[in-house]
């Protein structure tokens, strides 16, 4: 009963629907002989790890995917535990070390230490040199890039790295010199509209074209968004039609309906009632800064273009506010606050 | 000799001086059925004795709340054991004694031997005692002598007493001519909790809350849906009717949990087996044995040999014939360890809980009732009032279970709350009516100072504080409350003026008030009237035309520098106080830049305190502020500097004069919530909130897994619960070091980035596998109701009566801002009155 996402991912460079440019660069790349270290960035959902995955193959062959899952635990100089999750393989490894929080730069050291001072044990393997995939490299901490930019220096006969990020602009100029950027760009509405098609086909539903259409706009050209969308749509209802409803996470749809009040009524009262719905989110694991996002765009959506730049403005300060300080709520509620503000004004005609 | 008479002539003087007294004698004298007065002046040399045993008791008051100044003087001789008569009586119910039989049979065993002739002394002493009452109540008139020698007996009774045991033998305050009323009382006292030291037909000493315990499950002051859930639990873990083999309690201290266990372990017929953590043992000595390992081998054995550990307490206990139970629990209460949230002893406390429960679940699977596998109860206090940085200390089940057990089908977690005080009410107004029957008490505190005291929701404290509270004796008189009057309707009784004394000092919520207190004085933001100003405060000049919007033409009254020291509490906590409670004061005209000024200077001062960047495990989390104490002096600094700026910011932005309002539009306000402080929301919710971040790990581990995958696709076609889909996740778990062909592999695996899985996949995934029984967690991390608007009529319905419903219900739908009710412990025990 796995995800339609995980059944239907491609497992090799041939099977990618959509840019078969970049595939076939990819796939030449594979054989060329010597491999550079990647960066591999781009929008979540547009395909960066199948691609990662499908060029692993084409490096290694097949015995990429026999996989094994290991929780190894680092003790960090204060005397604490990390338990950390690996993905590997005999001839890859793949680490998410932002998930360790402000620690991730005595995983990166520790381990990429370790795998580099082992050659490669299969003599037949097709390469001498490992591949660690370093997942969200764009949310590693600065001490932690440093620490990878000296060991893509030191240890590059025996490593290879391939980083995947959301975008390059949190990723230090050094580590951006030493490696080979590929951008994945997200698909098209097409694009995601074909496969969606290809996997209604293959599991025998009957499908809508409009409504491949309406999830492929939904998805924000996410295709694993829109994969989730399209099984859950299935999943919910006997019988899909054009105007079947396309469901939102309930976050999200709470930040709408957020927006909504917000919108409505500007009041302390409301203000009171804003309050309990962001500490709903925040009870949830909602990050904050998504939070905030979200319910900018929403209301950025929905007020006079002269307001636009003065929300977006705040939005960012608060953004930043939250990254800084540490009581999420009194900055999320200053956002909500200022908006109130300036939208009254903005209705009163005043000056804001 | 000699000395004697002026002694006796000093108290039989004082004793004139007080005519209260004389109220008190009275029932004495009708008890012995004498039909003397006790105005005759010989009665008065046996003053001695009442005086006596009041005088061990007011010496626990401080002295500031003894009316009358004789009393201290009649006290002081006995000054030395009483002064430590206090520890006796406070400490083992504030401590949280409990009274479970098996722990107070083990430790009361060791000094028995030591104390036997302490007690022998005590016992001649007392039939001396006895003697002279009998002389007293029949032959009234020649006792002079024999009042005299019982005093010095009585004086030099304690002496031998070198022993802190046996100094608490002598101290609790005894009447000694109840003596035959109370060995009746005595008699159940024992039954249930023999305690060694003590001669059959001695009154029982013990504290209330350990005296007057419940005896049954009809006298147990928890809501009886709670019982009967605990109930249900228990018998269908022995018959074997259901799978889960692990029970948390959890609730404040004081909430009967133990109690509960203990009582059903009567009417269900089980015995329990309590795990006690092991004496320190050498680290270097032969046989050292680790905690953990301790409790490795307490699991194993409690489900083979638990009987061994019962036969020596059934010896022990001669009254109760023992008779062997089939049926055990195994009772966690003391934890191996919490020391630290990584610790290798809690890891090794959670994996002994998992093997247990899974090998429990093997065997559910293949039919055995479970009788190898008692089932676990494991009883947390937890406290959740913390302030910012003590969070971290703060103990919850979710932090010594972790998620894994936390979420396991085998668990099953039951929430007790604090008592309610209708219940809590009966309970102390039952104890008072034991209590006078036992030692003749004519007067009692008030129904208006149960209700008070029925507040505190922690029973335990809330009987100590009423034993505190009589020991003052009841001859003043001021007691609003009367043993024979029937109750009167509550609320309607008004404090009498000692009543009130007396409760400011057992009151238990200094801090809080006092963090409240300073609350409201900011919000309610007073300024000066610039008519009424002294000559010698200087007015300030305006501010020049461009600054013209800061005029604030009346100056603040708050000092805001003397406030720092009255908060009560840390910065941050106070902090966080000011942001819940100051939107109802901006209700005015222009209140948008009012609340927009307020939040601003709250924000400003987040960013300038001390502790930036919430560690890596609050991630994703609510942001408490949860301190990372940093060191050197800059941090106190910094706290001063946040709390300046957050207070005189919001002194400055707020308008004059303020108007508390919640408007119409919350949804669900009621009247007065506006002028009501409220504990900080924020500080509450990061348990709920590492709850669901706990959750979403264990899912993301999970959707690593393939075996986990495997399972789940094996899974929907058997009937078996969740159980075994846990054990196989293990498994998979542990043995690491697989490989498989590859056209088994379902899908690629790899990892997925937390936020895409959390704002994403997991949402959809919960639409996707409704059949699937582990679907509730996703339901629980991704599901926010949003039919608000719907919510909030139902609320206002549901919340009238019963305030602290909220609580329970706020886990899915809106986390008011009105969290701090709970402080008026209104919980839904409440509905059935």
């Amino acid at each position: 009963m796995a995800l339609l996402v995980d059944k239907l991912r491609p497992r090799t460079l041939d099977a990618l629907s959509y840019h078969p440019e970049l595939s076939d660069r990819l796939r030449s790349l594979a054989h060329s002989g010597d491999f550079p270290h990647l960066l591999v960035y781009g929008p979540s959902g547009a395909g960066k790890k199948t691609r990662v995955i499908a060029t692993l193959k084409e490096l290694y062959g097949p015995g990429v995917e026999k996989i094994k899952i290991d929780a190894r635990v680092f003790q960090t100089t204060s005397n604490r535990k990390l338990e950390f999750n690996i993905v590997s393989s005999v001839y890859h490894l793949e680490i998410t070390p932002a998930d360790v929080g402000t620690y991730d730069r005595v995983v990166v050291q520790e381990l990429l230490k370790e795998v580099a001072q082992t050659q490669q044990v299969d003599l037949s393997a097709k390469q001498r040199f490992k591949v660690v995939v370093i997942n969200e490299a764009d949310h590693l901490t600065r001490d932690a890039q440093a620490a990878l930019r000296r060991t893509m220096e030191k240890y590059s006969p025996n490593l290879r790295l391939i980083l995947l990020a959301n975008s390059t602009s949190n990723i230090i100029a050094p580590i951006r010199s030493r490696t080979l950027l590929v951008r994945v760009a997200a698909p098209t509405e097409s694009d995601i509209c074909s496969a969606l098609h290809l996997a209604g086909k293959k599991e025998g539903w009957t499908e809508s074209e409009v409504l491949n259409k309406r999830i492929a706009k939904e998805s924000g050209r996410n295709l694993r968004r829109a994969l989730l969308m399209f099984e859950s749509i299935y999943a919910q209802n006997e019988k899909v039609t054009d105007k079947t409803p396309i469901p939102p996470p309930d976050w999200e749809a709470l930040v709408t309906l957020t927006a909504d009040e917000i919108l409505a009524e500007r009041s302390p009262a409301r203000l009171l009632h804003v309050r309990a719905r962001l500490y709903d989110l925040l009870t949830h694991c909602i990050p904050p800064t998504t939070i905030l996002k979200t319910l900018t765009f929403k209301l950025v959506a929905r007020v006079d273009d002269a307001l636009k730049p003065d929300v977006i403005k705040w939005s960012a300060f608060y953004e930043h506010r939250i990254k800084l300080g540490s009581k999420v709520i009194f900055h999320l509620e200053a956002f909500v606050a200022k908006f109130m503000r300036i939208y009254e004004s903005y209705l009163m005609g005043m000056d804001f | 000799m000699d000395g004697r008479p002026p002694k006796r002539q000093r108290r039989s003087k004082d004793s004139k001086d007080e005519p209260k007294i004389k109220p008190k004698r009275k029932p004495v004298i009708s008890d012995s059925s004498s039909p003397i007065e006790p105005t005759e002046p010989f009665a008065l040399s046996s003053r001695p004795k009442p005086s006596y045993s009041r005088g061990t008791t007011p010496s626990t008051r401080p002295p500031s709340y003894s009316p009358s100044p004789n009393k201290k003087t009649e006290a002081s001789p006995n000054q030395g054991p009483k002064s430590k008569s206090l520890h006796s009586f406070f400490q083992p119910a504030t401590e949280g004694q409990r009274w479970a039989p098996q722990k107070t049979e083990k430790q009361s065993l060791p000094p028995v031997r030591g104390t036997v002739d302490v007690d022998l002394i005590e016992d001649d002493y007392d039939s001396y005692d006895e003697i002279f009452t009998q002389h007293l109540a029949n032959e009234r008139a020649g006792m002079g002598l024999t009042a005299m020698s019982s005093s010095q007996i009585r004086q030099s009774a304690p002496k031998p007493a070198p022993k802190p045991k046996a100094k608490a033998q002598v101290k609790p305050p005894r009447k000694t001519t109840k003596r035959f009323l109370l060995s009746t009382d005595r008699g159940d006292g024992t039954a249930k909790e023999p305690l060694a030291a003590q001669p059959a037909n001695e009154p029982d000493r013990r504290p209330w809350a350990q005296r007057f315990a419940p005896a049954n499950l009809g006298e147990l002051a928890v809501h009886k849906k709670k019982v009967s859930d605990v109930q249900h639990w228990l018998e269908d873990a022995f018959a074997g009717r259901r799978s889960e083999r692990l029970l948390v309690l959890r609730g404040p201290a004081g909430s009967g949990k133990t109690t509960t266990v203990s009582l059903l372990s009567e009417s269900l017929g089980y015995d329990i087996v309590e795990w006690k953590n092991p004496p320190v043992s050498e680290f270097g000595a032969r046989d050292y044995q680790s905690v953990s390992a301790h409790f490795e081998e307490f699991l194993g054995r409690g489900n083979k040999f638990g009987g061994l550990d019962l036969e020596d307490a059934s010896e022990l206990d001669s009254q109760k014939e023992e008779k062997p139970r089939d049926q055990r629990i195994l009772l966690i209460e003391e934890f191996p360890t919490m020391l630290g949230r990584a610790s290798s002893a809690l890891t090794a406390f959670r994996t002994s809980l998992q093997r247990y429960l899974a090998a429990s679940a093997n065997d559910h699977v293949r039919g055995s009732s479970g009788s190898n596998h008692p089932p676990i109860v494991i009883i947390v206090s937890e406290t959740l009032l913390g302030s910012a940085s003590s969070i971290s200390d703060n103990m919850t089940v979710h932090r010594l279970l972790g998620p894994t057990i936390y979420n396991h089908p085998g668990t099953t977690i039951l929430d007790f709350n604090s008592i309610a005080p209708t219940f809590m009410h009966k309970a102390l107004r039952s104890i008072l009516d034991r209590e006078a029957r036992t030692s003749r008490r004519m007067q009692i505190p008030g129904p208006g100072v149960i209700d008070s005291i029925s507040e505190i929701g922690d029973i335990r404290s809330a009987i100590s504080s009423l034993e505190f509270l009589c020991l003052k004796g009841d001859d003043t008189g001021r007691w609003g409350g009367n043993v024979a009057k029937t109750k009167k309707a509550r609320g309607e009784v008004a404090l009498t003026a000692m009543e009130k004394e007396s409760l400011k000092m057992i009151t238990q919520r200094e801090a809080s008030l006092g963090m409240f207190h300073a609350v409201g004085k900011i919000v309610y933001n007073k300024r000066m009237d610039p008519s009424l100003i002294e000559g010698d405060v200087e007015i300030l000049p305006p501010p020049p035309d461009y600054l013209r919007h800061y005029a604030r033409p009346k100056a603040s009254q708050v000092l805001v520098n003397d406030l720092a020291d009255e908060t009560g509490t840390d910065v941050s906590t106070f902090i966080s106080a000011l942001h819940e409670n100051y939107i109802p004061s901006c209700d005015g005209d222009d209140f948008t830049d009012c609340f927009n000024d307020c939040i601003d200077a709250l924000s400003d001062s987040d960013i300038l305190s001390a502790d930036h960047r919430p560690g890596p495990g609050a991630r994703a989390g609510i942001g408490t502020g949860i301190t990372s104490f940093g060191s050197g002096v800059d941090v106190l600094r910094q706290e001063e500097m946040s709390f300046q700026v957050a207070a005189r910011g919001l002194l400055f932005a707020l308008p004059y004069p303020v108007k508390r309002r919640v408007g119409p539009g919350a949804g669900r306000s009621r009247a007065g919530d506006a002028y009501k402080m409220f504990y900080p929301a924020s500080l509450r919710l990061w348990r709920e909130a590492e709850e669901i971040d706990g959750l979403i790990d264990s899912w993301m581990n999970r959707s690593l897994d393939p075996f986990g995958q495997q399972q789940h696709l094996s899974q929907n076609g058997s009937d078996l619960s969740g159980v075994s889909s846990w054990k196989s996740l293990q498994v998979g778990r542990s043995a690491s070091a697989y490989s498989k062909d590859k056209g088994d592999i379902p899908s690629v695996v790899t990892m997925m980035p937390r936020h895409d899985l959390l704002l994403h996949q997991l949402p959809y995934m919960a639409a996707i596998r409704r059949q699937d029984p582990d679907c509730w967690q996703l339901d629980k991390i991704t599901s926010i109701r949003v039919n608000q608007n719907l919510r909030d009529g139902i609320d206002d319905m549901e919340e009238s009566p019963v305030p602290g419903s909220r609580m329970k219900s706020s886990s899915s739908n809106g986390v008011g801002p009105r969290l701090a009710e709970e402080k008026l412990i209104l919980s839904d025990d409440d509905i059935v009155d």
